[in-house]
């Protein structure tokens, strides 16, 4: 048989409990012997049996009469998931939950990933104000020029 | 049911908050399963019978985790409303229905303690003073109130998992699961949370009996 110090008898309290006819054997033996020589040891069992009493008397619980008519009481305003969700307008949020999963699939991120300089490039050019032909062929020459005009005002200063 | 009994079933996993602890149910009652199927077809009468159940249990654990009668009618309430939203998403086959119905209380808990930082605080400190309400405080002795007083001051988790295996009955493995954890780490947080209640209800300062220890 081991001896047992209070450190291993403290482990061993954690890990059985305070009921020594539940530890194995030689560490039963060792705690008795330890407790039969320890003043401190016999307040840590003594501590831990009030534990387990203190613990096991929470089990006895009273519930708010009321509460479960209250929790009862607020299911028509709440969205269920069954067939009683498609009755209110959260409900119908509910049910299109699945279109941003479905989209951000890795099968589909790809596709989108390519999709984005697409849409870029219609935004910006939906986006262009509206020019008559005229316009836009003085807006194409100013550009078109506007490196030579650079030039010469570099060359004057 | 002796502790070692009750420890052992709960690593084997054979503890059964649902029977064992909450109201049973009688011989013929549809199971959880059962009612559960019901429920996300939108049967209301199912959802009630789950409620009637499964509602002590909950609300017990969610009243001493938040340490307040009103926080755990508040969560509780809420807990089971999202149990009718989400019923469809229960699956049967991967987890008892009481597992998940404290697994959504507990993130629920961990939700409002993260809305209501700094700190960690409890839910509304106002309401931890007014403690576990006028029913329960009938129910509990001197004992109790004491080591009510030492859970609420030790940390979350360690709250959260002595709750879950010393009182509603889950095993390891089924608290591992509710708190998204792992098993080791639960049976860590047993320990720890041990050692707090000891240190706290002052039956055996620590390092009094490590001195004896090495005398």
């Amino acid at each position: 048989m081991n001896a047992m110090d209070v450190r291993s008898f403290e482990e061993a309290l954690d890990r059985w409990g305070s009921n020594l006819s539940d530890w194995p054997a030689a560490e039963r033996q060792a705690a008795e012997a330890l407790l039969a020589r320890s003043k401190d040891v016999q307040t840590l069992l003594e501590a831990e049996r009030r534990i387990d009493s203190a613990l096991s008397a929470l089990r006895e619980h009273a519930v708010p009469s009321l509460l479960e008519q209250r929790i009862l009481a607020r299911l028509p305003a709440v969205a269920g998931s069954g067939s009683a969700a498609g009755s209110s307008p959260a409900a119908g949020a509910y049910n299109v939950q699945w279109i941003l999963p479905w989209l951000t699939a890795k099968a589909w991120r790809p596709a989108l990933l390519a999709g984005v300089p697409l849409i870029f490039g219609f935004a910006m050019g939906f986006g262009l104000p509206d020019l008559s032909e005229q316009e836009l062929a003085d807006q194409v020459s100013m550009l078109a020029l506007s490196d030579i005009y650079q030039e010469i005002d570099d060359a004057q200063q | 049911m002796s502790s070692r009994r009750r420890k052992l079933r709960c690593i084997i996993g054979l503890a059964d908050p649902s029977t064992a602890e909450s109201q049973p149910h009688q011989v013929g009652e549809p199971g959880d399963d059962k009612l559960m199927k019901a429920v996300s077809a939108g049967d209301q009468a199912a959802f009630g019978r789950l409620v009637k159940r499964h509602l002590p249990t909950l609300h017990r654990y969610l009243t001493h985790l938040a340490g307040s009668a009103a926080d755990g009618d508040e969560l509780s309430q809420e807990a089971f409303l999202r149990v009718w939203q989400s019923a469809d998403k229960f699956r049967p086959g991967k987890a008892r229905f009481t597992t998940w119905l404290h697994r959504i209380a507990h993130n629920l808990y961990i939700d409002e303690i993260r809305r209501n930082q700094p700190g960690n605080l409890p839910l509304d400190l106002e309401a931890v003073d007014e403690g576990p309400g006028p029913e329960q405080q009938m129910l509990l002795n001197q004992e109790s109130r004491l080591l009510l007083q030492a859970l609420s001051e030790l940390p979350e988790a360690q709250r959260s998992a002595l709750l879950l295996c010393q009182v509603q009955g889950f095993s390891n493995q089924e608290a591992a699961a509710i708190m998204d954890t792992g098993v080791r780490a639960v049976e860590s947080l047993l320990a720890r949370g041990r050692r707090g209640l000891r240190q706290r209800l002052g039956r055996s300062a620590p390092s009094n009996v490590k001195k004896a220890g090495q005398q």
